[in-house]
């Protein structure tokens, strides 16, 4: 294998919410398999530990602390992919807020923060990539971290609800767009994932509550990743990959 | 004058054309009082003029969340603080490629198509629970959110989280007996595809493929609203009632 950021066979992507949970995953099979990143959160700590998990994994990981919902962010941690990787091939829109509070309590500033995190920074990020592209006469791939629950409803989450349900929407719509560019979007829908924000009570409910009998991994939804960027999934866009340990059946 | 929706107060954006003032008139001919809500002050004299005594126009820009809450909270003292039916059909569709579309259209989008239905069902809400009033509140989402509309990237997306906002909000409000339901249409001729509907042939051409082969009315829509409105669907919650003459079929 040649040295991080050579030409030899990897690949670049840029991944959002790389610090924790889900995004870490993320970041480590990402790496593993061939991909180095552009890894971006709003803390620089969280982000070096990603990073050494990149490392570690064969990758390399520019960092960008960066706010999402700032204008600026897109180009910014585009040149970082171009400066440190030379190249773009994915895109990873991960990073998501979810603030819990009944709906009739809830205020519309955590509404906009929401929207403004989890729908319009995945959107301006989307542009950003899909004109690098076309301006290179090239393809690329991206895919959407949503939730299970831009499909089903769970209690005290509405403007996540709301902001899934649109990142669903987007992904079609951004497919139908530039599938004859030769850019794919899709989704990855994850159910309950184990990280360090879940609840003890989750673990020890999950053999009940899961039909696969656990909860999710990070690398579980990694490698759904993996797969939609890849070429193995070349005739597929627009789709929501729900990857949930067959929550959704019940 | 009695009907379904006799005695009901329904509070109805966008009222001024389109699917809004279909449903103003049909809730009214079912017997509802009605609090008429659009920014365009004229268009919402003429309508509300014609429902006849008893129903108020309320002129308001629904993109602003303080003219939201001046809604409710004038409705609330109109009706001694008794509102039964809340429908959001008031929307904008800004027609803008996805390579360019800019974050003001994206955000004014936003404000108007989820911000202002969020805004308006929680004050309702918080109303209804206060009051114990068993109400409903219908939605109109649209089909694009799942079969999306080119250059529609911001109304594609919007539509999607109101959907979900939907299922959430009636997922939450469902154990106080509130009903959240919305209509989902397809082609229908309002002022939002005036523009299409002018040149015949193109037109035509892509309805041609659609089951019924032909286009909606607003009050095809409007009926659909009334009857999710009206105390018969009783065990109906979260639904996205499809209403597309069969296009979504294939």
């Amino acid at each position: 294998m040649t040295g991080p950021g050579q030409s030899g066979g990897r690949k670049a992507a840029i991944l959002t919410g790389a610090g924790r949970g889900i995004g870490k995953g993320i970041a480590t099979t990402l790496a593993e398999r061939g991909y180095d990143l552009v890894i971006t959160s709003r803390t620089r700590e969280d982000l070096e530990v990603t990073g050494r998990l990149v490392e570690q994994s064969g990758g390399s990981a520019a960092i960008v602390v960066a706010d999402l919902k700032d204008p600026d962010t897109p180009s910014l941690l585009l040149e970082t992919a171009l400066e440190r990787h030379g190249r773009l091939d994915g895109l990873v829109n991960n990073a998501a807020v979810n603030v819990f509070a009944p709906f009739w309590t809830q205020s519309e500033s955590t509404l906009d923060e929401t929207i403004a995190t989890n729908l319009t920074a995945p959107y301006f990020l989307c542009q950003a990539a899909a004109n690098y592209w076309v301006q290179n006469s090239r393809g690329g791939a991206i895919v959407n971290i949503s939730s299970a629950e831009d499909t089903i409803a769970y209690p005290e989450q509405v403007p996540y609800a709301c902001s899934k349900g649109g990142l669903l929407s987007l992904t079609k719509v951004l497919a139908l767009e530039w599938g004859p560019l030769g850019i794919r979007v899709n989704a990855v829908s994850p159910g309950s994932v184990d990280t360090e924000m879940t609840p003890d009570v989750y673990r020890q409910e999950a053999p009940k509550l899961m039909p696969i009998g656990r909860l999710g991994r990070p690398e579980d939804i990694g490698a759904c990743v993996f797969f939609l960027l890849s070429d193995d999934a070349a005739f597929v866009t627009g789709t929501a990959l729900y990857a949930d340990g067959g929550y959704m059946l019940q | 004058m009695s009907g379904k929706l006799s005695g009901k107060n329904a509070i109805v954006t966008g009222v001024a054309s389109g699917i809004g003032r279909a449903t103003a008139i049909r809730l009214a001919a079912d017997g509802a009082n009605l609090f008429c809500v659009d920014r365009d002050e004229e268009g919402l004299a003429g309508v509300v003029g014609a429902l006849g005594e008893g129903h108020v126009g309320f002129p308001a820009d629904l993109s602003l969340a303080s003219s939201c809450q001046e809604v409710v909270a004038a409705a609330l003292a109109h009706w001694d603080n008794r509102i039964h039916i809340l429908v959001n059909a008031a929307a904008i569709l800004i027609r803008e490629p996805t390579l360019s579309h800019s974050r003001a259209a994206w955000d004014l989008t936003f404000d108007v198509n989820l911000k202002a239905p969020f805004i308006l069902s929680r004050d309702v809400v918080a109303s209804m629970i206060e009051a114990g009033i068993q109400g409903a509140i219908v939605n109109v989402a649209s089909i694009e959110a799942v079969l999306p509309g080119r250059g529609h990237v911001a109304y594609t997306a919007s539509k999607g989280a109101i959907t979900m906002l939907t299922r959430s909000v009636g997922f939450e409000t469902a154990p106080y007996g509130i009903r959240v339901n919305a209509v989902s249409p397809g082609v229908i001729a309002t002022g939002m595809n005036a523009d299409l509907r002018e040149d015949p042939e193109s037109w035509s051409e892509m309805l041609a493929g659609t089951p019924m082969g032909r286009h909606g009315e607003p009050e095809e829509i409007a009926a659909v609203i009334a009857f999710l409105a009206s105390d018969d669907p009783t065990f109906v919650t979260g639904a996205i009632v499809t209403a597309d003459g069969g296009w979504t079929l294939h």
